[in-house]
């Protein structure tokens, strides 16, 4: 059910679902009150989610923003993300991994053949391709909310990229309180980072319901 | 030894200034009085999409923290900047510039001086700029720690007067710094001060 409005919408809005293959990115609609589940259905797979506010694509999902809305590092169950202008544009609702990064850059293309992947898109092509296919053009990609990659955190601030967790099944689930055009995209391997190839299929959807 | 060619900039506590400097040049922010962070970006001078990025560096690096003889990178992973000296060794570049938003939203009190809008005028004294492309900052002298169970803090800078840290550019660049108006939560002793930049083609000594 959507959100307990004192006054309810009388029609409740359009739901999505999506398999996104691996190594590319889907963007889609998603809607104040749905909920917006993104699923690793193989394991070890790290989903990138970008989200820009409807009709003001100047405004969105900010990792940084995000840090120190809760002076926190790490994305924990509970935890409102919130945008460059420091509005929660949804909530962590479920989480099976625990394991998320806030802190870690969008894979490029530029980077991976630096890294010995030549001619590859990276999950900021694959964005910026899957926004076109929608007829969105964001002035600026932001930074990404990584779900599932893991990078270690030391006390005196080292990086460490590890394993990911996720496990066949694995998913979070979002509460979205902002109308906003998101994009969640399968990464590709980083060869200086975790170890994965090749990338496997990411599940999204959004529902008016808690899906099963 | 300063030489003549030597370009100083004062910019006091909340307010912002931008400057530009050359590959080969080297760039000094000075903390003046102490206890002072310093919000500070650089862009490309030929290409505002490209500019100083923290996220970049931070994978480049890894690590949440830099020092001397790490690399800043842009948004395109190119080298822009080199730490040469660093008499204080805490720096941050993972909170984001205060902003209009942060003062009316978290604290009630629009109208506040805050360090983007400062950097965003900053840059755009030597060239026109879209808002969006004032990089996340690396806010110099900021204290920002990792705390148990990855929380973040922001206490105030152990710097003191005359605390600086050098960068060898290694790109044409328009820098911008904000000695942060942050006077309301902890973070500079809750007294915003004046900072010193100097531009200056050989590194600077007794500042």
């Amino acid at each position: 059910m959507p959100l307990l409005m004192k006054d309810q919408a009388e029609h409740l809005p359009s739901e999505t679902t999506l398999e996104i293959p691996g190594g590319k990115a889907c963007a889609f609609h998603v809607y104040q009150g749905q909920l917006l589940s993104i699923v690793d259905p193989i394991g070890q797979q790290p989903a990138t989610l970008f989200a820009f506010v409807e009709g003001n694509l100047k405004e969105f999902l900010s990792p940084h923003h995000t840090r120190v809305f809760s002076n926190s590092f790490v994305l924990n169950l509970g935890m409102r993300l919130v945008t460059n202008h420091r509005r929660p544009i949804m909530v962590l609702g479920k989480d099976t991994v625990g394991t998320h990064d806030l802190l870690w850059p969008a894979l490029d293309a530029r980077y991976l053949s630096s890294q010995g992947l030549p001619d590859t898109n990276g999950c900021v092509e694959n964005a910026q391709n899957a926004l076109g296919k929608l007829d969105v053009s964001p002035p600026r990609l932001p930074d990404p909310v990584n779900l599932f990659l893991n990078v270690e955190l030391g006390n005196n601030g080292t990086l460490t990229p590890k394993p990911l967790k996720s496990r066949a099944g694995d998913h979070v689930l979002f509460r979205v309180l902002i109308d906003c055009v998101c994009v969640v995209s399968s990464a590709h391997k980083d060869p200086s980072g975790w170890l994965k190839s090749p990338p496997t299929a990411i599940q999204v959807s959004t529902s008016n319901l808690v899906p099963n | 030894m300063n030489t003549p060619d030597d370009q100083k900039y004062f910019v006091d506590g909340g307010f912002g200034i931008g400057f530009a400097a050359k590959s080969g040049q080297y760039v000094t922010i000075v903390d003046l009085k102490g206890a002072q962070a310093g919000d500070f970006v650089a862009i490309n001078q030929n290409n505002p999409n490209e500019g100083l990025s923290a996220v970049r560096t931070r994978r480049h690096l890894r690590s949440l923290f830099f020092g001397i003889g790490d690399t800043l990178l842009s948004n395109h992973d190119n080298p822009m900047l080199k730490v040469v000296v660093d008499t204080i060794g805490v720096h941050d570049s993972t909170v984001p510039a205060c902003d209009p938003t942060r003062y009316s939203v978290d604290f009630g009190v629009p109208g506040h001086r805050n360090c983007f809008e400062n950097l965003y005028e900053g840059l755009s004294a030597y060239r026109e700029i879209g808002i969006l492309d004032v990089p996340e900052p690396f806010n110099l002298f900021q204290n920002s720690p990792v705390l148990g169970d990855g929380r973040t803090g922001v206490v105030n800078p152990p710097s003191k007067a005359g605390d600086h840290i050098v960068f060898e550019v290694l790109m044409d660049v328009i820098c911008a710094l904000s000695p942060c108006p942050q006077d309301i939560i902890p973070g500079n002793g809750l007294c915003p001060t004046e900072m010193k930049s100097i531009v200056s083609n050989h590194i600077p000594r007794n500042e």
